[in-house]
């Protein structure tokens, strides 16, 4: 699914007016995984709510196949994931993915079952558990699964694992890449960790301190799996490293 | 529950239970040592010889209360939950019916309640009406708060949803409700009895406030102090099984993984 931002631009008012982003132009191919890394509050959760219709843009224009983010919301294109599994604390694992079904199903045939998608997520045992009985790594296994079962063509993820423990991290994202090269979905995600970036993502959007703009945009051409040994891998470290601290040195 | 769980309840209760003895010894000790006179404060031994002696008059009045009690709070807590809903569906009506609601309840119900006995007689009607105005304003703001109040991140979960109004109201701000729901309820139901009582003070021709205006106007102090530890005792039993429904119904945030 193709995504076209054209000069995105966007403020938030409260008493005084804050330019969280400015001039925001992408394209995006079906299929990618784009990473979106930059410092706090460089407005790259902003991007992530205008696309999914959270928030609507003060200017400029985002495409996702030609329609608006309201139209794709409206006809399930897009999937969100937050940093907070956002669980419903009174539905067990199984009734939490049954809802999040109930809605797909108003847009599409869905071919993915509840007992298929938590097997995929590896929660099957967990199917009759309430979620505060679940660790962190698995309440977002619930969310991830959440997001597969709406079988949406874009994901819109904000720092999803952020949150959570680094080996529990690094399985959950190697999980995630897993599922994503399967189904091969568009793929934005919001992080901060840039090695992870460069793992996971062909494409790694570079954004400045705010107002967000887009100082870094580099395609990763590397085979998988890619090894942080790897020369070409501490290039695009090493690349990417210099394009934040160059901008942190000039805001 | 585990064990450990059950003993610290079982703990809790035995200090719960031998505070209140101590307080009942304390007093009988008391009214024995300064032979204080029974119209003034009868001994907790001479109240409880009232209440044995009268079981059936105590009986037919503390149902007549309690009736008025319940049914009071069932309306007021109905109509509570059902304006909260139609004012966070229909926010625009929130400042208007609010400040009615605001009014209503800062009008002294003391000074309402005769009017109404006068209004509607000296049946049971002008009572459970006190009640249910008593118990209708807690309920309302809380449901509201808690209708309100949703997790943000839900919200943006369900908006990607492109959940309609009605199915987030249904899905989210209902079961988001419960616990403050929950916490109205053991706010009101002791508050229900006081109304009941209150309202039986400016007439009725039974209950346990009828009874205690009688005894308070024949100084009759052991009919008045039995019919107190009724309403005590019913309050307290009113508000531990509203605390168990509520570990029941809000297990999500009372559960021992919590």
């Amino acid at each position: 699914m193709n995504v076209s931002i054209e000069s995105l631009s966007h403020s938030f008012f409260n008493g005084t007016e804050t330019q969280a982003l400015s001039e925001i132009t992408v394209n995006a191919q079906p299929g990618h995984f784009i990473a979106i890394i930059g410092p706090s509050g460089c407005g790259k959760s902003t991007l992530l709510r205008l696309m999914a219709n959270l928030i609507e843009p003060t200017n400029g224009e985002i495409l996702i196949d030609g329609i608006s983010p309201k139209k794709a919301v409206e006809q399930g294109k897009i999937a969100w994931m937050s940093q907070s599994p956002a669980l419903l604390p009174w539905l067990s694992v199984e009734k939490n993915l049954e809802l999040a079904l109930d809605f797909s199903k108003r847009y599409k045939t869905t071919t993915l079952g509840v007992s298929e998608t938590l097997q995929m997520v590896g929660l099957t045992s967990a199917a009759q558990q309430y979620p505060f009985t679940l660790s962190g790594g698995m309440q977002q296994r619930l969310s991830l699964a959440r997001v597969l079962i709406q079988q949406a063509q874009i994901w819109l993820m904000d720092e999803p694992f952020a949150a959570l423990d680094e080996l529990t991290r690094e399985k959950l994202t190697s999980d995630l890449w897993e599922i994503w090269k399967a189904l091969k979905p568009s793929v934005f995600w919001v992080t901060h960790n840039i090695y992870e970036a460069i793992k996971m993502a062909d494409r790694i959007l570079v954004f400045s301190s705010q107002p967000g703009k887009i100082v870094g945009d580099f395609d990763i051409n590397l085979t998988f799996p890619r090894q942080e040994e790897n020369s070409q891998f501490q290039f695009y470290l090493s690349s990417i490293r210099q394009v934040l601290q160059t901008n942190q040195r000039m805001s | 529950m585990n064990s450990s769980m059950k003993n610290k309840k079982k703990n809790s209760f035995w200090v719960a239970a031998t505070i209140i003895l101590i307080f009942f010894i304390f007093w009988e000790l008391l009214v024995f040592i300064k032979k204080t006179p029974v119209y003034i404060l009868p001994a907790p031994s001479r109240i409880l010889v009232t209440l044995y002696e009268n079981p059936l008059f105590y009986l037919q009045a503390s149902s007549i209360t309690l009736g008025e009690a319940i049914i009071g709070l069932i309306i007021g807590v109905l109509a509570g939950i059902l304006l909260a809903s139609i004012l966070v569906l229909l926010p625009g009506l929130e400042d208007g019916v609010m400040t009615l609601a605001i009014f209503i309840k800062s009008t002294p119900l003391v000074a309402i309640a005769p009017l109404l006995t006068l209004w509607l007689g000296f049946g049971v009607l002008p009572k459970i009406l006190i009640t249910a105005l008593l118990s209708f304003f807690p309920v309302l703001v809380n449901i509201i708060s808690g209708m309100q109040r949703v997790d943000p991140a839900l919200m943006d979960l369900f908006r990607s949803w492109n959940a309609s109004k009605m199915e987030i109201f249904r899905h989210l701000r209902v079961p988001s409700s419960i616990p403050y729901l929950c916490t109205a309820l053991k706010i009101t139901a002791p508050l229900s009895l006081i109304g009941a009582v209150v309202a039986e003070w400016t007439g009725a021709s039974g209950g346990l406030g009828r009874i205690m205006w009688l005894a308070y106007s024949n100084l009759n102090l052991p009919f008045l102090f039995a019919a107190i530890f009724i309403l005590a005792a019913a309050g307290m039993i009113i508000y531990r099984l509203l605390s168990w429904v509520e570990i029941k119904a809000v297990f999500w945030q009372t559960s021992n993984f919590n």
